[in-house]
């Protein structure tokens, strides 16, 4: 069985690390392990202890971070520009549609009104004079 | 007097290179490994557990070290493993440090 202090100190150090996330998981995964190796020969370890030994969570995070710049630097760059993209292309579609649905339902609302309002130029009077009026 | 954020990012120039070194003489579990860098460095050599498994997991990763998981007494533990190409980074490594040292001791005087 785990010891508390070994999942709450894991629990914050995922909190804090930032980088590639396939790096993240494995290094948390080494680290468990090496965390359950710990805990063998101090059973009654607390947080501040595990502090002190393991390092602080956010002493971790910049250890990892100088460890795999590259990676998370661009990581967090490209997860921002790709959601910036999503995001826009989203409420673009979304406008579009609202668009269509309003005019569409502007139209049907002048047919229930009983007639539909079509506005002709000059010289398609002139050319067609007969298709100019239509009774509904 | 360096802060603690200065050393530790002074220590971590020769971190691996040490942690290769005493991987050549056995194979050698993490908490293993930084017991017997504090107490050869005489405690001139203290780094946090996880700055260790960041550099071990950095030298997996690149094929230096390996890890494999042996039962123990209480519990199973984690024991990594000098590979070939480990031996071969860690003697460019001492090359590199051998020369750069003698260059730095020759710049301070000392």
């Amino acid at each position: 069985m785990e010891d508390v202090s070994v999942i709450e100190y894991l629990r914050l150090i995922k909190l804090n690390l930032i980088g590639d996330k396939h790096k993240k998981e494995e290094f948390t995964a080494s680290l468990k392990d090496n965390l359950s190796n710990y805990l063998a020969e101090h059973p009654q370890v607390t947080l501040d202890e595990l502090f002190t030994e393991f390092g602080t969570p956010e002493e971790v995070s910049e250890e990892f971070a100088a460890a795999f710049p590259s990676s998370s630097l661009a990581d967090a760059r490209t997860k921002s520009w790709a959601i910036k993209v999503f995001v826009a292309a989203g409420i673009f579609v979304a406008a579009v549609i609202v668009f269509c649905t309003i005019y569409n339902l502007c139209q049907h609302e002048d047919f229930r009104n009983g007639y539909y309002v079509e506005t002709v130029s000059e010289s398609e009077m002139a050319s067609s004079p007969e298709s100019s009026v239509e009774y509904y | 007097m360096l802060s603690d954020k200065e050393l530790a990012e002074f220590k971590r120039g020769p971190l691996q290179m040490l942690v290769l070194f005493l991987l050549k003489e056995a194979d050698k579990y993490g908490y293993q490994l930084n017991q017997e860098l504090k107490r050869r460095s005489n405690g001139n050599f203290v780094v946090a557990g996880s700055v260790l498994y960041i550099v071990l997991y950095r030298l997996e990763e690149k094929g230096y070290v390996s890890k494999r998981k042996e039962e123990g007494v209480k519990k199973a533990h984690v024991f990594y493993h000098l590979e070939p190409a480990g031996e071969a980074f860690l003697s460019d490594l001492l090359d590199a440090y051998h020369a750069m040292s003698a260059g730095v001791q020759s710049v301070i005087g000392e």
